[in-house]
Formats: C-alpha cells, structure tokens, sequence
C-alpha cells in the first residue's frame, strides 16, 4: 500500500530527527537553556556538569534548597577551616517533586563521587500528586518517555500532554536558541545567569547578598504574612497526601544505591514546616516520614530532623509558609551546619 | 480536543491509521469518520452531541421531504420548520442570555425588575454546522441539489470533524459527492495535507498566539497608556492575531480533511493583500462571506432596485454576520460599521472601476484597506463600547510606549510574508510535497518543536466561541 508506505517513511524520518536534536540538544547542554524564569533553576545542570571533578559535597531539593543559603554558608566554613577552597554545589530545582531529584542525583554523580550528598526531604516535596505548577515543569524537563506512557490514565492529562511534548525537546531547545537573537537582553539575562551560577556552583543567593541579608535586620511584612496565611490551605494540601511510599521509594533507593557504590555519605533532612502548617498537620505525619526514610534509605544513611525548628522560626523568618528568608535560612544553616562538618569529617576522602 | 493540543495530535493518527485499515469498504469508512468526529465534538461537552443530532435529524427529515415532489406551499413549509429548528436552535444558546440582558437594560429604565437569565453553555461550532446544515435545506428547496443517498452521508456531512468547530463552512453541494465518491486518499494527499495541518499549526501558535499574548493583550489591558502609534501596531498585531487564528484553524482542517483524502474549499486568500474592503471581504474567511452573500444578501434582493436598496441590504447582511460573530452590541457595531465601509468601497468601485495597476497605487491601496480594516476592528477586540471609544481617544495623543523590538521584527516578517503569500505559499507546499517522506517526517518534528518553544499554554481559537 503506497500511502501506508508514505506514512511510515514519514514517521521514521520524525523518529530520526527527533532522536537527532535530542541528542544533539543534550550534548550542547541546550537542553536546559529555555526562556521561562521560573525554569531557570535548571540551568545548573549544565553548568555543573561544566565542572572537572565532582565537589565535596552537593544539596539536592527544592526551591528551598535552591534559595536557602546553607550550602553557600557551608562552603565558606569548610573553606575558611581547611585553609583551601572547598567546593559546595546547589543542585535544588523549584519543584523539588521526586522524578526531578532523580534526575539531579543522576547529575550530581556525572563528575564523579561528592562525598556528602545532602537531600532535603519534606514528605510533600516528593508527592507526586501535587498540583502546583512545579509538577508540570517535572512532565516538561524531566520525564522519560516510558513513565510518560505508563500511568497515564491515573495522572491529570495536563501533565501526561507535557510529557509528550518533551519527546521533542531537542527541536525545542534548537528552536530556544534563536529566541535569543531575536532578544539580545534575553540572552544577556541568561548569560549573567549561568555565570552566576558559575561563580556561586547553583545557589541563588550570591556571598556577599548572604552575608548581608544574615546581618540585616528584619521587619515583618504583615501584608505578606496575611497573603502567605490565606494560602494556608493550598499549602496543606501539598503536604498531606504523604505519598512517600510511592514515587519516593523509588529515588530513594537509587540514590541510596549511588552513594553506597561511590562510598559517599547520605544526609537526609527534614525541613522545618512554618509553626502555622505544623499546627495544622495530622498527628505523627512527621514521625512517620522520618521512620520510614530511615528504614527504606538503611542505617548508614543520616537523618536529620530539623523540623521542630519551624517552632522556634515566626513570622519574620519567612517570606511565604514555605520559604525561609535569609535571616530563617541562616538560623537553619546554624543548626544544620555543625552536623554536616561533623558528619564530613568522618566521611571518606 | 483543540487541534493544538497533544491530544489531538494522538487523535488525528489514530484516526488516519482507523481509516486507512478501512480502505475499500466505504459504508465502514464512513461509519468510522463519523463516530469519530462524535468522539472529536463530545469531548468538549457530551452533551453537545444532542443538539447536533437533533440538528441532524430535524434537517434529514426535512430534505428527505423536500427531495420528493410536493406542493410549493408544502415545501415552504418544511423549510420554515428547518429554519425555526436549526435558528431557534442558534437564538436559544447563543442569544438568548444577550438580548434578555439587553431587555433588562431597558426595564431597568422604567424601573422595572431584571428577568433571571437562562446561563446556558454556549455549545462550540453551533453556528458553523447550523449554517451548514441550513445550506442544505435551503439548497434542496431552490433544487439546486440532490439529498443525500443516506442517513450516514448526511449526519457525516454535518459532523465531520475537521471542519466542525470552526468552519471553513462547507455546502452540500461541495461535501456529499465526494461521499457518494468515497476516494481512496493517496500519497499525494497525506503530503498536502500534512503541508496544511502544519502551517495551520505555525499561523495559529507562532503568529496568533504570540501577537495575541504579547502585544494584544498587555495594550488591552491599559489602552489608555498608548498613543495613536502604539494603538495602530496593537491593532496590527491583532488583524494578525484573528488572521492566524481562524486561516491557521482553516488550514489544519482543510489538511486533516485532505489526509483523508476529501477536499474542503479555502477559506482565506491573503486577504490584508486587497486593494479595497469588498476585495478584502473577498478573500476573507471566504466560506461565511460567500454563505452570507447566497443565503442573505441575495435573497434579500441583493443589488437589484438601486444603490441605495443595494446599500441597505448590504449593511443589514454585515450587521447580522457581525451578529453571528457573537452575541454582544459591539460585535453588531462592528458588522454595521463594516457594511458602511463596505457600501463606500462598493460604490467607489462601482465608479472607478476596478484598481488600476501601478506598485505605489497598489501599496497606497492595501494600505488604507488595511487601516479601514483595523478602524472596524476596534469594535471587534474590544469587549464593549466604552473601551472601543477608550481606544479611539487615544489617537489624538502621540505619546506612549510602543512594543518590544523583536515584536515589531516579527510583525514586520508576518507583513512580508503575507504580502508574498500568494507565491510563498505553493512554493513552500511544492517543495515539501516533492521531497521524500522522510524528510517531511523530519521536518514535522522541527516544527512541532517549534510549536513547544513558542507555545506558552495553548490559547483557545478565537473562533471557537462563534
């Protein structure tokens, strides 16, 4: 049949094509180049993979991770202590949903082994049933095919249609680039972007920005505040299906199994929750989460729980009910921090 | 199940590879197209798939009798009965709320209370089936026609999904002798349609969907910052906006329909191209204009009895198609304003005869046709009257900002490659026809890449709420 024949010939030069630009798209590190600010986050995976060896230690998570400012206070310590330069990379991606820290703990390892690989695991972050936009930009940058295709009658459609979409994302990323002639300043923003993930290994908040905001004081934003406790509920929701047992299990054990092959230590944290979301949490959620990580990531893992914490923090450490802001984010690195050098110290070198 | 959506591009394969197993076994082919294009129209809403069988049903039962030998009055009335069935159909969904709230207004001046309005849904493509559907019973009673040969050819016609949402609004006389045909589609047609579906897609997301959140809206969103320049290339954007918009949608059902090897008429000739507005209305969405001219127009009386009868009949048929664009006052404005503007450009043309040839009298031409167009469309983009004399205020001032840069390059390629359409176009279309498969294939997926770089959330068409 000479048309079935045409549409086969057709399909196969898409199929070629498309594995064509992926791959091409993949090696430039195009990939990650796009022209939403909200996706720029993922621009550190290039830049990271720019990088001769692997650094001493590598955060992985969410946005808090992305704006927190332990990793960048960690560095300075480490640095300052050992009278050498010590790096500290921030691999966290807004979302921070358990598809994407795969895929980031498969990049942290792409240069070799870190020897602290420090994960923050709020029990909500890892949920796959999220709703929040987060979510869909997993199905856009992260998603293989096949677990675009399997499941997909048990997940909102939304998201599978991204998934599809991301078959293609070679073509997309080629097509990316020429945005950036038609916007010079588009391409100057995202130059000044990757340098300063460059210059800063993936944290958002430049040294210096640091040191200042940890100096500044604060003021709250009663109006903030007011906005961030409307939202109460949405947030709740993110956080109460709890389905760690789900998708988590999955990453976890792989990036359990990573550290163990590479012989670099496991850090698990959990977050503080801001006092008015830990009011509202069912009972012994966090208790839960906490045995099971242990149980399901084995003993050599380190847990910590930073959660009781969010009890100490009020309003003028946060700049939403999930954000610290950096006079919440230095506090936390305080406590975090200690326990990191210590567990450094005994890690391998 | 938009066609810029990734469900329809799981859709339209699965249903290309449907047919193409059904080669050679007509009645089977047909029986799948139309549960189909059941499937395609109640994705949106299942309940839409009633109306559109009542429609079908009221206007199979009608022809069926018209086709026989029965008295002129008899006739007359059947065919009043398709024309209560398919408009009342239309006034209940689509106008009712619109002139109960216009009647409220008018109470509220004596004082009286509001009547409740009815907030129905507003099914997707009624008035281009109903329009289409009502060709045909008109077609049957003036004999121009012969009735279809089967239930299954008529209800096919009426739903057949590619041009089912938003035209282009097919007549019988075009549609049902290529089902009595039933063709096999060949090679040749999957690359032409192909070619169609995927400068469709390029006219709707790269050119409409950009102008549309990019320029259009930020101006619509605070008029009053523009001045006559940036409110004039806001009005450029968005002529290309619905341009892209309803030719793009055209153009993937005229390739979808190709593909499976039926042909559809064209719905847009370069229409900004034109030299006057009854030359522009021409070439623009070609299937209503010409459906508005032999199903209103005409039987009105068209030019006979005089200028001036010829006048009025114009602006009453452009007042209705405003109308059948949407059911708000500034869609009737603007049909009315057009039939005005239309009149002049008609006598003008009349009078002087057609244009005389010259490149700067053709580039002064096209380009007050198209400032004509963009004054009249004014009334189209804006959601009421207030914000249409809003924008025309604006023109007395000759500050405020413009666009950014590289929307004005943008524009300025969309111009270029309008203005060379006519030769772009079966330029382009050839050379993608003759190269091999595999390179089509390679060049499909370029473009739907570049359809995801660009595509910030699918717009709804915005034909789709007609």
């Amino acid at each position: 049949m000479p048309l079935l024949r045409t549409w086969l010939r057709t399909l196969l030069g898409a199929v070629l094509m498309a594995l064509l630009t992926n791959a091409a798209a993949e090696a430039t590190g195009w990939r990650w180049r796009n022209t939403s600010d909200r996706d720029q986050g993922y621009l550190v995976f290039p830049v990271y993979r720019e990088q001769a060896r692997s650094p001493e230690v590598v955060f992985l998570g969410s946005s808090l991770t992305r704006w927190g400012v332990q990793a960048r206070l960690l560095e300075e310590e480490l640095s300052l202590r050992e009278g050498r330069p010590l790096e500290v990379w921030n691999l966290g991606v807004h979302g921070g949903t358990a598809p994407q820290l795969r895929e980031a703990g498969r990049i942290a390892f792409s240069k070799g082994a870190p020897r602290l690989l420090v994960v923050e695991a709020r029990p909500g972050f890892w949920n796959e049933r999220r709703t929040d936009p987060s979510v869909l930009f997993y199905w856009r940058w992260f998603a293989p095919l096949d677990e675009t295709l399997l499941g997909l009658l048990d997940r909102p459609w939304a998201w599978t249609e991204e998934g599809l979409v991301r078959a293609v994302f070679g073509a997309r990323a080629l097509w990316r680039q020429g945005q950036f002639l038609l916007q010079p300043a588009l391409a100057e923003r995202w130059r000044k972007a990757e340098l300063l993930d460059r210059e800063e290994r993936g944290s958002f908040w430049p040294r210096l920005a640091v040191l200042e905001a940890l100096r500044r004081p604060e003021t709250v934003d009663e109006a903030l505040w007011a906005r961030a406790l409307a939202r109460k509920e949405e947030r709740l929701a993110l956080l109460q299906p709890f389905a760690s047992g789900h998708a988590w299990r999955g990453v976890l054990e792989e990036l359990v199994e990573r550290c163990r092959a590479a012989g670099t230590r496991l850090v698990l944290f959990l977050p503080p929750v801001s006092g008015v979301l830990q009011e509202a949490m069912p009972p012994g959620l966090r208790e839960a989460h906490l045995a099971w990580m242990q149980e399901v990531a084995g003993p050599e893992a380190v847990v910590l729980d930073l959660d009781p914490l969010g009890r100490r923090l009020g309003p003028a450490h946060w700049f939403d009910l999930d954000h610290l802001n950096a006079r919440g984010a230095g506090i936390l690195s305080g406590e975090l921090l200690p326990r990191l050098r210590g567990l450094l110290e005994e890690a391998p070198r | 199940m938009s066609f810029a959506s990734v469900l329809f591009a799981l859709f339209l394969p699965a249903v290309l590879l449907g047919d193409l197993l059904l080669q050679g076994r007509p009645r089977a082919r047909k029986t799948f197209l139309l549960l189909a294009s059941y499937v395609f129209y109640g994705s949106w809403d299942a309940r839409f798939l009633l109306l559109i069988a009542f429609s079908t049903g009221v206007d199979w039962f009608v022809g069926g009798r018209l086709a026989e030998d029965r008295p002129d009055r008899e006739r007359r009335r059947l065919l009043a009965l398709s024309l209560a069935a398919n408009l009342g159909l239309l006034g209940v969904f689509k106008y009712c709320d619109w002139f109960l709230d216009s009647l409220n207004r008018l109470l509220a001046l004596g004082g009286l209370g509001p009547l409740p309005l009815a907030h129905l849904i507003l099914p997707v493509g009624i008035s281009f089936y109903t329009f289409q559907t009502l060709s045909y019973t008109i077609d049957l009673y003036r004999r121009r026609i012969r009735p279809a040969r089967s239930l299954l050819d008529f209800a096919l016609f009426v739903a057949f999904f590619p041009q089912l949402v938003a035209g282009p609004i097919v007549r019988a006389s075009e549609f049902l002798p290529q089902l009595e045909r039933m063709r096999r589609p060949r090679p040749e047609d999957a690359a032409r349609g192909l070619y169609a579906v995927l400068a469709g897609l390029v006219l709707k997301i790269v050119v409409a969907d950009t102008f549309g959140a990019r320029a259009v809206d930020p101006y619509y969103a605070d008029v009053e910052a523009y001045g006559l320049l940036g409110s004039v290339l806001a009005h450029h954007f968005y002529a290309f906006q619905v341009y892209g918009d309803f030719a793009g949608y055209s153009l993937i059902a005229i390739g979808c329909a190709r593909m499976l090897g039926f042909r559809l008429p064209v719905n847009f000739r370069a229409p900004y191209a034109a030299r006057s507005m009854a030359e522009l209305l021409r070439r623009w969405h070609i299937s209503l204009t010409t459906w508005l001219r032999d199903y209103l127009y005409l039987p009105l009386g068209g030019s006979r009895g005089g200028p001036w009868r010829a006048a009025r009949n114009l602006s009453l048929t452009m007042f209705l198609g405003g109308l059948w664009h949407g059911a708000a006052w500034h869609f009737a404005v603007w049909g009315l304003f057009l039939g005005v503007v239309l009149v002049g450009s008609s006598l003008r043309e009349a009078r002087s005869g057609p244009p005389r040839p010259g490149f700067l009298r053709a580039a002064r031409d096209i380009f007050l046709t198209f400032h004509l167009w963009v004054l009249t469309g004014v009334w189209f983009r804006s959601p009421d009257a207030a914000t249409a004399f809003r924008v025309y205020s604006t023109w007395t001032r000759l500050d405020g900002p413009l666009f950014e840069p590289w929307l004005l390059v943008m524009l300025a390629a969309v111009w270029a490659g309008h203005l060379a359409a006519p030769r772009l176009h079966p330029w382009l279309e050839e050379r993608f026809v003759r190269a091999p498969a595999e390179v089509r294939g390679a060049v499909l997926v370029l473009v739907l890449g570049l359809l995801a770089a660009i595509q910030a959330g699918a717009q709804p068409f915005i034909y789709f709420q007609f």
